[in-house]
């Protein structure tokens, strides 16, 4: 207040003739008349006033510095003191605040203070008042003044107690009324939702029955659709339909048709006849006229004339070769059917869009031969040799020693070409020049797939040195191969090897990211194994060592190591040894896998039945091969312990046939309670007998298992033939890898058994000497035997 | 007990058929088990692909086959079938190649496999042991009868 005070007396004393009561007004603006009020001070009588205006004055005065307005040195001086002395007054102003609190609260506890004191004065020392009965006036005020008596007191105390339960009594009414009304609401409220919902569910209802009458009104409309005729109906058909054809007798009605199509024909032919006859005199007209117009334009240019003629003829006849209105999937699926080579040609030839289509179903399905003895083959390789995706090379015919038949593939088959089987090449690279050599290289960066049977390669280390080549898998035969084993380093994509008949150690040693190795060999030594352990990419592996030598003696320590491979997830071993000693490593190697757990096909074909038969079958636990789907055994006997275990199996190949080591009976019920198996493979020999087959057909009759029959056609013609065909089994026939003539007419004699369904012929390798993983995915695909024979 | 539906060709005849035998066909089958949920008596089918001559004659050839065993499929590989068919499918299959061509596009379009076979095979006997020039003719003199057809 002071501070306030002050501001005023200052403001006052800036002009010696300022008085209290008089306004005056200090311009900050030099125009006066300019500015709202807020411009200028007022000084008053009233220092509150002046002090608040001085605030805005302020305010206003610093706003115009802000915005650049020149004000008077008397202003400025006038502000800057204004400013000191508010913001003293602010700081003041809390502190006196704070003072005038503490104050009052001091003066309220001793008022307080002052009343306990009073209070307590008039209760305490009334019991100790004892005068003397005297007459005293007996009025309203008599107990007042002299304090309050105890029966009041209690009479008050009774009193507040009866208001306070009053109060009480009063808020519990009033607690009750508040229930009571909150549930009068929620009781509504329900009243209201069920109401709702009664209404919802009818709604419902209705709806329903609604879409019921709609669903009902459709079924009857679709189901007499064919009787009314519907305008929407005929929008969206094409026609409206015409008559309901209820009658199965589809001869007579073929007849009627016929009938009908020959009356209709004979107005067709003279439509026909007419219209050619203008169309061949308007070409006529247009020729002579493109003749009178050359002549005219320029007479002495003849050149130009046939010129023109030429190009028209030749327009002409690219024009009737390339339509053909025929559907593509039609052609497609016609070339599909054409077996003979010479007739696919002259189907591509007969029309240029034909000839794409023949393109792309040799691009992506057939095998081309080349270089075979038989003219076709080369006419066809020569034909579509550019659109060749594989390609099947025997040079086994050829007279000429220094041929130059890889480069001549190189140039013909050098954009599509991906898979490449060589046999008895024996060209020596190291003389072709740059040119051709490159090409050559080109085409075998590109394989994906390359086949070496029986090759001679010498000259080849350069391409193999030069060239990085992209193979995928690679198989090698015989003893050649020194070549490739020494830079099989430079194929990093290489995941397959097929080996027959050598094993170079190193050609594994430098490629540790193998998947699947075959290796058909007459000797495999231990350390070979040990190398193939190590390679824990290893997927797949076939091992054969069912050649003439039977060497199997290392055998017995070899087959332990593969445990260590963790993802092997196919495992086929073979032997045909005579030797009783070395099943039992089988058998030991058996037991080892059974808890691989990745281990999903197993193709176990160990010949020495009398052997396995001191095998114990406990050792085959139950659960054991937990994730095996396939199995494929030579021996019955292994069949029969086995199987039972194995509840897991949709596969299973048997190569020895019932009624040899295992009874008919025993048979049936091992097949009959396996509860997962979806196909069997019988190898059936000659020796099958009537009793085997009966068996046979008891369990495909039980079972809906698919079950295929591998026939096997030996010297000897088999009467199961028939009987099998009788039974619609789906049969795939081939014969033994030597075949001769008798064998040929038995496989001619099961093709003219005049079944309809699945057969195919071929030829191939006795079943027990070939990879089966690699045979078993092409019987899937059904293609591998379409082989001539 | 038999279901018997409709089947409707493009130009309007329709065909009262037993549904089992019509399931022959890989197309009708799907649009009977998963567009009508198994019930499909009565129900009326269109095949804007296929004449009214031809969808009497794959009826024909469904009806004798209809007590087929189901081929087995392998893995979804197609199955090349054999070149030997039975005497009434070589009958059957006498036609004039306008039809011939029709059946084998109805056989495609309707997923009928075993028709699709015998009547490619016979096509593909028809152009075996032609020179390019005669299969040219063949296919263009029956070019316009296959427009009819389709």
């Amino acid at each position: 207040m002071d501070e306030s005070r002050s501001i005023y007396k200052y403001i006052v004393s800036l002009d010696e003739n300022a008085v209290p009561d008089l306004q005056r007004r200090y311009i900050v603006n030099e125009d006066e008349n300019s500015g709202p009020p807020d411009y200028t001070l007022h000084i008053t009588n009233n220092y509150e006033e002046t002090v608040l205006s001085s605030r805005f004055w302020l305010g206003e005065y610093k706003r115009q510095r802000r915005l650049g307005t020149e004000t008077s040195p008397a202003c400025d001086q006038l502000a800057a003191k204004i400013e000191e002395l508010l913001k003293r007054c602010a700081k003041l102003g809390k502190e006196q605040i704070m003072k005038e609190e503490e104050k009052l609260e001091k003066d309220m506890e001793k008022k307080l203070e002052e009343i306990e004191k009073q209070k307590a004065e008039s209760f305490v020392l009334m019991p100790r008042i004892h005068l003397p009965k005297r007459d005293w006036p007996q009025g309203p005020f008599y107990k007042k003044e002299r304090g309050v008596a105890p029966e009041e007191l209690d009479r008050i105390l009774k009193q507040e107690e009866q208001m306070k339960k009053e109060e009480q009594r009063l808020k519990k009414e009033e607690r009750k009324e508040r229930k009571e009304k909150r549930r009068e609401r929620e009781r509504k409220r329900e009243e209201e939702r069920k109401r709702k919902e009664e209404r919802q569910t009818e709604e419902e209802r209705q709806a329903e029955k609604i879409r019921q009458a709609e669903k009902e009104r459709k079924i009857v409309k679709r189901a007499r659709k064919d009787l009314d005729e519907d305008e929407e109906d005929e929008k969206y058909f094409r026609c409206v339909p015409k008559r309901v054809i209820r009658d199965h007798d589809y001869e007579a009605q073929e007849e009627a048709l016929r009938l009908e199509r020959e009356r209709k024909n004979d107005t067709e032919v003279k439509q026909k006849i007419e219209k050619e006859a203008i169309q061949k005199i308007e070409t006529k007209v247009i020729q002579k006229i493109d003749t009178e117009v050359v002549q005219e334009k320029d007479t002495g240019k003849k050149r130009k004339k046939v010129t023109k003629k030429h190009n028209t003829q030749k327009k002409g006849k690219n024009w009737k070769r390339d339509f053909l209105w025929l559907p593509r999937e039609f052609i497609l699926n016609i070339i599909k059917y054409v077996d003979d080579k010479s007739d696919l040609i002259n189907l591509a030839q007969s029309c240029r869009l034909l000839k794409k289509c023949v393109d792309s179903y040799i691009l992506n399905n057939d095998k081309l031969f080349a270089f075979e003895k038989t003219n076709t083959e080369y006419e066809f390789f020569d034909q579509f040799g550019h659109v060749a995706k594989q390609l099947f090379v025997d040079c086994s015919e050829l007279v000429e020693s220094d041929s130059n038949v890889i480069n001549v593939i190189a140039k013909k088959c050098n954009r599509h070409l991906q898979f490449l089987t060589l046999k008895n090449i024996r060209e020596n690279l190291t003389a072709l020049d740059e040119k051709d050599k490159k090409n050559v290289h080109d085409l075998f960066r590109k394989l994906r797939k390359l086949f070496i049977i029986d090759c001679d390669l010498t000259g080849w280390s350069e391409l193999m040195k030069t060239a990085k080549l992209h193979i995928e898998k690679l198989s090698l035969d015989f003893s050649k191969v020194k070549v490739w084993s020494e830079y099989v380093r430079n194929y990093p994509e290489l995941k397959t090897l097929h080996l027959r008949g050598i094993f170079p150690s190193q050609l594994i040693d430098n490629n540790k990211r193998l998947q699947k190795i075959t290796l058909i060999n007459e000797s495999i030594l231990l350390h070979n194994i040990t190398v193939i352990s190590d390679i824990n990419t290893l997927e797949c592996l076939h091992i054969d060592i069912s050649g003439p030598r039977r060497t199997c003696t290392p055998v017995k320590i070899v087959f332990s190591e593969l445990v260590k491979l963790d993802y092997l997830k196919y495992l086929s071993l073979t032997t045909s040894c005579f030797n009783p000693m070395s099943v039992v490593p089988y058998i030991k190697t058996l037991e080892a896998l059974q808890h691989h757990q990745q281990l999903r096909e197993l193709n176990f074909f160990v010949y020495h039945t009398s052997t396995l038969s001191t095998v114990d079958s406990n050792e085959f636990k139950a659960n054991g091969f937990p994730k095996l789907r396939r199995i494929g055994l030579y021996s019955n006997f292994l069949l029969m312990n086995i199987l039972p275990q194995l509840p897991q199996l949709e596969e299973i190949f048997i190569a020895e046939f019932p009624g040899t080591s295992m009874s008919y009976e025993t048979f049936r019920d091992i097949i009959l309670n396996a509860p997962k198996l979806k196909r069997l493979y019988f190898h059936v020999a000659e020796d099958i007998t009537t009793n085997s087959l009966a068996c046979l057909e008891e369990v495909c009759r039980a079972r809906t298992v698919k079950t295929k029959l591998l026939v096997l056609v030996l010297n000897t013609k088999c009467d199961v033939h028939k009987a099998i065909v009788a039974n619609k089994y789906t049969v795939i026939v081939y014969s033994c890898y030597e075949y001769n003539a008798k064998n040929f007419d038995c496989i001619n004699e099961v093709d003219n058994c005049g079944f309809e369904r699945g057969v195919l012929l071929g030829t191939m390798e006795t079943p027990l000497t070939v990879d089966y993983h690699q045979f078993t995915k092409e019987l899937h695909a059904l293609d591998v035997l379409h082989k001539k024979y | 007990m038999s279901n018997m539906i409709y089947l409707q060709s493009s130009d309007g005849d329709i065909f009262e058929t037993d549904a089992q035998i019509a399931k022959c066909s890989g197309t009708i089958r799907f649009m009977l088990e998963d567009c009508y949920m198994g019930e499909y008596e009565g129900v009326l089918i269109p095949l804007p692909n296929v004449n009214s001559a031809i969808l009497r004659k794959v009826l024909k050839w469904a009806d004798h086959h209809k007590d087929d065993p189901v081929p087995i499929e392998d893995d979804g590989h197609s199955v090349k079938q054999v070149s030997v068919f039975s005497s009434w499918d070589a009958e059957f299959l006498e036609v004039d190649q306008g039809t011939l061509f029709g059946l084998v596009q109805a056989a495609n379009y309707l997923d009928i496999q075993g028709l699709l076979d015998v009547t490619c095979k016979t096509v593909a006997n028809k152009i075996s042991g032609k020179t390019a020039d005669d299969i040219r003719n063949t296919l263009t003199t029956n070019q316009n009868k296959f427009q009819d057809f389709i």
